[in-house]
């Protein structure tokens, strides 16, 4: 009697557990994905001194198919307003790393490094050099070094960072959308220059 | 033996870096506020993080300012960095010196806590110690601003608990003291240049001459007096001040600009305070170049020479007509890595057509008028108009 009253209450929370996780689920589904898109609405902004890290022009393009910006000019330092977006990455100096290269040191390097590391793009929106909004976007994940070789290798950004790396723009773009401060500066931008 | 060595794997492996806290309620503190008090408070707080180093050691001030910007956001109706604008019922001076811990690793910060009601009076004051540790070591700064955070947190809520039934609240009808009076040897940090537009007391400067001062001052004729921002654009850098002063000069600023290429100018100004004297200096030049840097708009160069001072100054042509406004040079460390050469008298004016054109936005008078006198008569004008500007940070 006391058995099958458990298995009642076990399972009546495991679907009422269930039910929870999916609905937070679907409504953490549907906000992510309105943030992952973006239509520019009414004018472009203005041009903008536009600086990155970024080498690869796909970003860069990717960025202009919002048609945001009027313009994003990579040498033209007079204009005003600026946008810098730097990609960042760094091994997180926790637990996890440190053990993982005691392990491996132990086994002189056959068993390799584990790390957590930290992948992160940052927007800056500059007025005359002056940073009037900022924007950093994070993504978690681990990588895997040989002891031996780990201090050589030269960071490369892995697909799926390439893949939050591109998602961050439309995030950036939505944000800076409902920005008063920066909505306030291209605004003003066209009272004086239209 | 084993069970410490797996007890030690355990921490290593749970061990992490910090992370940043990302709203005031999740500050641990100890303090707990007094049922009877509902939050936010409806005083207006302003912060200010002193900026000052201490031989061997640090001030993180910006993870201080940050932190305060969280915590207080929580407890107080309305909260922001100490500015020259700023209309508070309590400031909150904060004061930051920090120390790695050699033996055991972690930051172990000293910080002072003083609030200071809106009369001058000290109300409440607080000196204590924060550790800041994780595995992050030397550069967890996450881990610095939360210590910051729940330190901060703690003191206020004491603060609250201690004050709640005599709070000023909102209180901006009655009299402020002058911000000079919350703190002790106050000396200006930087200075810059301006002019007078109109016979009001107002006077044009550079926007980044006044930007994040605290208290701001005008200078003229030997008279100091206390400023406050009338209008400001960072996206122009122009900004314009208001005085309670009666000036009787003024500059003259054209009907329509006549800034022509070559045309001979000379700058009024007040360069490198403190290590000349407090004179005006003035330096001539021409108009070198119609256009500023790529992409500038409404910037022309001109080849007087300036100074760090200099800025905001008002750039003149030999019959006393406004040009423009002394706003910045080329910079020489740049020229000297991307060229290997440095520039010479490269500076840039904010022409004045775009300075009438913020006037005009801003609602500041000034008369159009053309101004036909020769350069000595011009140069003298030009000194009774101009004046120094004083930013206290």
């Amino acid at each position: 009697m006391f058995k099958q009253a458990l298995r009642t209450c076990a399972k009546s929370t495991l679907t009422i557990v269930l039910v929870c996780f999916t609905a937070s689920t679907f409504s953490q589904e549907s906000k992510t994905n309105s943030l992952l898109e973006y239509t520019h609405a009414g004018k472009a902004y203005p041009p903008v001194f536009f600086v990155s890290n970024i080498e690869d022009k796909r970003f860069t393009q990717k960025l202009e198919e919002f048609k945001a910006f009027s313009l994003l000019d990579e040498k033209a330092v007079g204009i005003p307003i600026g946008l810098r977006i730097l990609k960042g990455h760094r091994t997180k100096q926790d637990g996890t790393q440190f053990s993982s290269l005691m392990l491996s040191a132990s086994t002189l390097g056959i068993i390799p490094v584990v790390s957590n590391t930290e992948f992160k793009v940052r927007y800056d929106v500059f007025v005359q050099g002056k940073s009037i909004a900022n924007y950093e976007y994070t993504m978690d994940s681990t990588d895997v070094n040989n002891f031996w070789t780990a201090a050589y290798r030269e960071y490369e950004t892995k697909p799926s960072e390439q893949q939050f790396l591109e998602a961050t723009l439309a995030r950036f773009l939505n944000e800076i959308k409902t920005n008063k401060e920066v909505q306030g500066v291209f605004t003003e931008y066209y009272d004086y220059f239209e | 033996m084993k069970y410490f060595a797996v007890l030690a794997i355990v921490v290593l492996l749970a061990g992490c870096e910090s992370t940043a806290v990302k709203s005031a309620s999740a500050v641990k503190t100890k303090a707990k506020i007094n049922q009877n008090i509902s939050l936010p408070v409806a005083s207006k707080v302003a912060y200010y993080v002193d900026k000052s180093v201490t031989e061997k050691k640090v001030n993180f001030y910006g993870k201080m300012e940050e932190a305060l910007e969280l915590v207080t956001s929580d407890l107080f109706s309305e909260t922001g960095l100490l500015n020259s604008q700023s209309d508070f019922d309590y400031l909150l001076k904060v004061a930051t010196t920090s120390k790695w811990d050699y033996v055991w690793g972690g930051w172990e910060s000293i910080i002072e806590l003083n609030v200071i009601d809106r009369s001058g009076k000290q109300v409440f004051s607080r000196s204590f110690e924060q550790q800041a540790s994780g595995t992050g070591g030397f550069y967890d700064m996450n881990a610095v601003f939360n210590s910051f955070a729940a330190g901060v947190k703690g003191s206020l809520i004491d603060f609250l608990n201690a004050h709640h039934s005599k709070l000023i609240v909102n209180n901006s009808d009655s009299p402020k003291a002058d911000i000079k009076a919350f703190f002790s040897n106050m000396e200006a940090g930087t200075t810059g240049t301006g002019f007078f537009v109109n016979k009001k007391g107002q006077s044009v400067t550079a926007a980044h001459v006044v930007e994040d001062c605290v208290y701001i001052e005008l200078r003229h004729k030997g008279q100091t007096l206390p400023a406050v921002i009338h209008s400001s654009s960072q996206l122009l850098d122009l900004a314009v001040l208001n005085v309670d002063y009666q000036n009787q000069a003024t500059v003259s600023i054209e009907p329509e600009t006549s800034d022509t290429l070559g045309k001979q100018v000379f700058v009024t100004g007040y360069p490198l305070a403190g290590i000349l004297s407090d004179y005006p200096s003035l330096t001539i030049g021409n108009i070198s170049s119609k256009g500023g840097l790529k992409g500038a708009q409404g910037i022309f160069q001109f080849s007087a020479p300036t100074q760090p001072g200099n800025s905001g100054g008002a750039i003149t042509d030999y019959s006393g007509n406004l040009m423009g406004v002394v706003s910045s040079s080329l910079n020489q460390r740049m020229m000297l890595q991307n060229t290997n050469t440095t520039s010479q008298n490269v500076n840039f004016g904010i022409n004045s057509a775009l300075v009438k054109r913020f006037l005009d936005k801003h609602k500041v008078e000034y008369k159009p008028s053309v101004s036909k006198t020769d350069f000595e008569k011009s140069s003298a004008i030009a000194v009774e108009y101009s004046n120094q500007i004083l930013c206290y940070k």
